[in-house]
């Protein structure tokens, strides 16, 4: 994903630790899925990835239509903290015992908040286990981020969003610009070790009488970011049946920053083509007419360049 | 921590909870940590494995089913 990547620095790390946050409805879980078929495809296939799904929100058909196909990753629905580490020392055994440490792998943890521990799970008292998520994550952390850095394992987790307590003079100062008031569940751990933090935030529909789908509109930022600036915001278009949309996100940046002229009819605004076209028939011409495509995607490189990487990159 | 240290807080709660409850939280990682033996048996696999000769896709089919196979042994 063009904008995605231009913000994060390239894209996420491989061997690191992102965490995706975002309200209810932000398709957290589908990005997730959609990065895993993003790196399938950049890896041409040679690319280990399981998905850990605690919501039963994903299915392998979901993770499909998301574009992770090469193969369809296994789907495990019986997930505590405990089996999310446990699985990333076996990608790490398997990896050694085949000697194949340079094959990235992928380990999607769908999600934080609502995974328990074995322990919370089985327990009478609940008291007995009030703060173990987050002890116990403190003390994984600081094992498995280098253990993940040397065999090129990336986990990849969703979490949720919850307000702060205000307690008036009281009141938690912000650990972590960008997030409003707005906290995270699982403990510090969680914000310590997350190489990037990426927030999604819901604003708007889509109409599929101007765009012939209906998703969508999701703003996008990183809270934090080791590769790249942060707090860069960028839309991202979402069709609701195949996840964040690269060509749309890019017509929309395009859009905003006014390298496209948008109305009753489209046009480019440095237009050599002198043509004109309807929202909605934009990708069936950047998949048929080459002019255009070539325009297209000249104009997003460029854009892109200008609006986001020299803009704010270190200045030597 | 002296009991004074935590005397705002439940009275219940002692010095020693505290320190149970780090405990318990660092047997879980060490136990975590050694959870995932390599048998001769999974050493057998990986040298068939190694003889074999298949092309990119057979490679990314078997190296997915391996995977997933070598996870629910474990």
């Amino acid at each position: 994903m063009d904008l995605l990547d231009a913000i994060a620095g390239g894209g996420f790390g491989v061997g690191t630790f992102t965490m995706i946050i975002g309200n209810p409805g932000t398709f957290k879980s589908a990005l997730m899925a959609q990065t895993i078929g993003a790196g399938q495809k950049k890896y041409n296939g040679r690319m280990l990835a399981t998905y850990h799904d605690s919501e039963h929100s994903m299915t392998q058909d979901r993770l499909s239509n998301m574009g992770a196909t090469r193969p369809i990753p296994k789907v495990y629905s019986d997930v505590t903290v405990e089996n999310v580490f446990q699985t990333i020392e076996c990608v790490a055994a398997f990896k050694q015992l085949r000697n194949i440490i340079d094959v990235p792998a992928v380990v999607a943890w769908d999600s934080i908040a609502n995974t328990s521990t074995a322990k919370e799970r089985t327990t009478d008292d609940i008291n007995q286990t009030i703060g173990l998520k987050a002890r116990l994550l403190s003390g994984l952390f600081p094992r498995y981020i280098p253990k993940m850095a040397k065999n090129k394992i990336s986990l990849i987790a969703v979490n949720q969003l919850r307000e702060k307590l205000d307690m008036g003079m009281f009141s938690q100062p912000a650990d972590l610009q960008h997030m409003g008031n707005k906290d995270i569940p699982g403990g510090q751990a969680l914000k310590f070790n997350a190489f990037h933090l990426l927030h999604l935030r819901n604003r708007g529909d889509i109409k599929f009488d101007q765009y012939g789908f209906n998703g969508i509109k999701l703003e996008a930022h990183f809270v934090k970011n080791k590769f790249f600036q942060p707090n860069i915001p960028v839309m991202l278009i979402v069709d609701f049946n195949t996840g964040v949309s690269n060509f749309w996100s890019n017509y929309q940046f395009l859009c905003d920053n006014k390298r496209i002229k948008a109305g009753a009819w489209n046009n480019f605004e440095s237009d050599a083509l002198k043509n004109s076209w309807r929202t909605k028939d934009a990708k069936e011409m950047h998949e048929n007419d080459e002019a255009f495509r070539i325009k297209f995607d000249t104009e997003v490189k460029e854009t892109i360049d200008r609006e986001i990487i020299v803009k704010y990159s270190v200045k030597k | 921590m002296s009991k004074e240290d935590l005397s705002i807080g439940d009275e219940k709660v002692t010095a020693d909870d505290f320190i149970q409850q780090q405990n318990e939280a660092a047997d879980i990682v060490s136990k975590i940590e050694s959870s995932v033996k390599i048998t001769d048996a999974d050493k057998k696999k990986a040298d068939a494995r190694a003889k074999d000769e298949l092309d990119d896709a057979q490679e990314v089919m078997n190296l997915a089913s391996d995977l997933s196979a070598f996870i629910s042994d474990k």
